[in-house]
């Protein structure tokens, strides 16, 4: 009995499948506007502008709201920020996912939830002063809030609070850990998720640099007419409705902690293909990191060429520069290292959920738009070809990633990485075959190549330039010690 | 967590920031190639003590800094086989015999640039401005009416950089990777001074301006392939010239003929 029991057993990833069907079932986050696909969809044209896509046999539609409350849920001091219009289910969605897949009660949830408004305090995020204590006995105590203490953290409205107020939630957000009154606090591992409605007279613009700290953004669209069927059927809250009965987690799906662990332990070993040590998806993440960082404006000195430099004259206010087309004028800002280290973890989670025992290029273009969208600012010239792009960020993002996946594979089929390679080699071993390179020889090969590859005149070939003139110093100084 | 060797090793060996797909490239020969001496820093061509002197066959240029160093360059005042017309590749094969004999024989785009850039920034030294003026005026005729090929030859790629393979066909050939096609342009309009430095050996757009200027009285303009073609499509570069413009025409056919500007050089000093 206990060995069919063990063989009925579910994985991690199964349960965590079923849960993300059981939620849309019962009816409690409904919204079949599928905008993830496990596999490439094929579209069809249905109008002039719009096309509908159909899935590949065995793949997988995804709500990309659902999907990413879920995948974040999972995650150790994950953070989602959830968009859009008011009423169509964002708190919902958020407290509906936090509860299944961490089994923290609703109740529970909601006593931890912070409603944003301009009068928060820090009080309110972090912890207070028992002054009891302090009256009575004489000591300091420091009393954390369940907000700190709840592992579903949902800050709901939180751009009805100006951003600087939030700047302590905001390290608690990102490590876990925050300082009141010079003691440190620990909140348990769980997830963050934020709401923001679209701005109105009673909210405050969110800064980039709280922005960042998000590793994921959804926009919630409202559901089509043909699931408010199913919304009806879940009950009326409002006329006796049942929602205890449905939020509660069949034994079998419950998600413990061990589960999870071993789900991170699953999702961080999915590994991806590799290219002689070189990873497919890691190094297109970085090419995309390289390809939005690099700034005309920002400096003529190629080290300090970069968005984060260019603080005065940016890529909208900087007459014209020599590379006019590169996908680097299409921003106002870089990547950050936390944005570049999301992409990987969230393409292997993508990976995982659909049961994929390695990550692909595919997986990691499917969620790049939702790590993508909320930080990056598009330039005003990106917004004068696309003045849409100034609602429908998500397909800036996706133009924008298509722009340099097209130079990637410029550069992938062209031919400078050869010589890219040969430098690099040289640099590294001093030989290239049976053939050894003496000091001087290393050296009219990284000049020869610098020449080379600075000639095809891209702001890739100057990345690929500086990489090896970085390596080559970097060798020389340790061969000085 | 401890740090052990292999994984210090891992985190500190030099690797390509992308995956690289050697297959297809004989990444010996592309070595071999980056150890040819490195191509003339950019925009110093014609620099430093030049001295022009008049011999009855030649003017003997010296201190011209080509490629990678100082050359004796002598021009002939006489364009090669006497004038007589042929193909790049007849030029190629003429060069190598009579180049064995010490002879004048046919240079390329760069070696060329190099030689007027010196004669042009030497115009108004007391010492040569008369064979300097003598020199242009021989160069302007022949511009004009003799449209000299070289042995510059551009293989334009059907995706990828283009090659221009300067003194082809010679010992010393040696090419350079560079997006060469695009429209026709006035240099001094030029989009992309990486073009001028791989077919002149310099982007001093400014000075290759004012030598071409010099030589032929209107501002020098760079005609070559406008589209990428759907295979590799090989043309000749030439000196053409008309009370219009002067000409770097890199847009021309293998197949036809033309005469040609005799030089002869010899190694000064390594830069």
């Amino acid at each position: 009995m206990i060995k069919m029991a063990e063989e009925n057993k579910l994985s991690g990833r199964e349960k965590v499948q079923r849960l993300y069907d059981l939620i849309g079932n019962r009816g409690l986050y409904v919204n079949t506007n599928y905008d993830i696909f496990s596999s490439a969809p094929e579209k069809v044209n249905i109008s002039p502008i719009y096309s509908v896509s159909l899935l590949p046999k065995n793949s997988r539609a995804f709500s990309s709201s659902l999907l990413f409350a879920t995948l974040t849920s999972l995650l150790n001091h994950g953070t989602m920020l959830i968009t859009g219009a008011p009423g169509i289910g964002k708190t919902t969605g958020a407290e509906v996912a936090g509860h299944f897949y961490t089994g923290v009660p609703l109740p529970q949830i909601l006593e931890a939830e912070l409603i944003g408004n301009p009068q928060l305090k820090t009080e309110d995020v972090t912890a207070t002063l028992d002054t009891v204590a302090m009256v009575h006995e004489g000591r300091k105590k420091v009393i954390p809030t369940k907000f700190l203490q709840c592992p579903v953290k949902i800050g709901d409205e939180i751009n009805r609070t100006p951003s600087d107020l939030l700047s302590s939630a905001m390290k608690l957000v990102d490590t876990g850990k925050a300082v009141y009154q010079g003691e440190l606090l620990e909140s348990p591992p769980g997830v963050l998720f934020a709401t923001a409605n679209y701005s109105d007279e009673g909210t405050f613009q969110l800064t980039p640099p709280f922005l960042d700290r998000f590793d994921v953004a959804v926009m919630v669209t409202s559901p089509p007419p043909w699931d408010l069927k199913k919304i009806r059927q879940r009950g009326d809250e409002k006329m006796n409705g049942h929602l205890e009965k449905l939020l509660q987690i069949p034994e079998e799906l419950t998600l413990n902690e061990d589960d999870r662990e071993r789900i991170r332990k699953e999702i961080s070993s999915i590994s991806e293909n590799y290219i002689e040590d070189i990873g497919e998806v890691s190094s297109f993440a970085d090419f995309i990191y390289s390809s939005l960082r690099f700034s005309e404006a920002a400096s003529d000195n190629l080290v300090r060429a970069t968005k984060g430099n260019a603080w005065q004259l940016t890529q909208d206010n900087a007459l014209s520069g020599h590379f006019t087309n590169s996908p680097f004028n299409y921003t106002l800002n870089e990547l950050s290292i936390r944005t570049v280290q999301a992409m990987v973890r969230y393409a292997k989670a993508f990976a995982w959920i659909n049961g994929k025992g390695k990550v692909e290029l595919e997986d990691l273009k499917c969620v790049l738009p939702y790590l993508l969208w909320h930080k990056i600012q598009p330039t005003s010239r990106a917004l004068t070809e696309h003045p849409k792009y100034a609602n429908d960020r998500i397909g800036f993002v996706e133009d924008l990633i298509g722009k340099i996946e097209t130079e990637y594979t410029e550069l992938a089929q062209g031919n400078i990485l050869p010589t890219y390679a040969v430098a690099l080699q040289a640099v590294r071993d001093s030989k290239l075959g049976n053939k050894e390179f003496d000091y001087e020889q290393v050296r009219n090969i990284v000049r020869n190549a610098l020449v080379k590859i600075g000639n095809a005149d891209k702001p890739y070939a100057l990345t690929l330039a500086s990489h090896i003139a970085s390596e080559y110093n970097h060798k020389i100084m340790h061969e000085n010690k | 967590m401890k740090i052990n060797d292999s994984f210090y090793r891992k985190m500190t060996s030099i690797q390509p920031l992308i995956p690289i797909n050697k297959q297809g490239w004989n990444l010996e020969e592309i070595a071999e190639e980056l150890l040819k001496p490195a191509p003339a820093p950019a925009g110093n061509a014609g620099s430093g003590n030049v001295q022009v002197s008049d011999n009855p066959d030649f003017w003997k240029v010296e201190g011209v800094e080509y490629r990678n160093g100082i050359y004796t360059v002598e021009l002939a005042k006489a364009l090669l086989d006497n004038g007589n017309t042929k193909t790049q590749d007849q030029w190629i094969e003429y060069s190598k015999q009579v180049k064995a004999r010490n002879g004048f024989y046919t240079g390329d785009f760069q070696l060329y640039h190099s030689l007027f850039t010196a004669l042009y920034k030497n115009r108004d030294k007391d010492s040569a401005r008369q064979e300097v003026e003598e020199a242009r005026k021989f160069l302007r005729e022949t511009f004009r009416k003799k449209y000299p090929l070289t042995l510059t030859r551009i293989a334009y790629q059907p995706r990828g950089m283009d090659k221009i393979i300067h003194s082809k066909g010679m010992p010393d050939e040696f090419s350079l990777d560079v997006n060469f096609v695009d429209s026709d342009e006035w240099v001094k309009d030029a989009k992309n001074p990486a073009v001028y430095k791989a077919l002149l050996g310099s982007d001093n757009i400014h000075e290759i301006n004012n030598v071409y200027n010099w030589i032929n009285g209107t501002d020098a303009y760079l005609y070559r392939l406008n589209s990428k073609p759907s295979s590799i499509d090989e043309r000749v570069a030439r000196f053409i010239a008309d009370s219009v413009r002067a000409d770097l025409d890199c847009d021309w056919f293998p197949r036809y003929s033309d005469s040609t500007l005799g030089v002869r050089v010899a190694r000064s000093a390594t830069m």
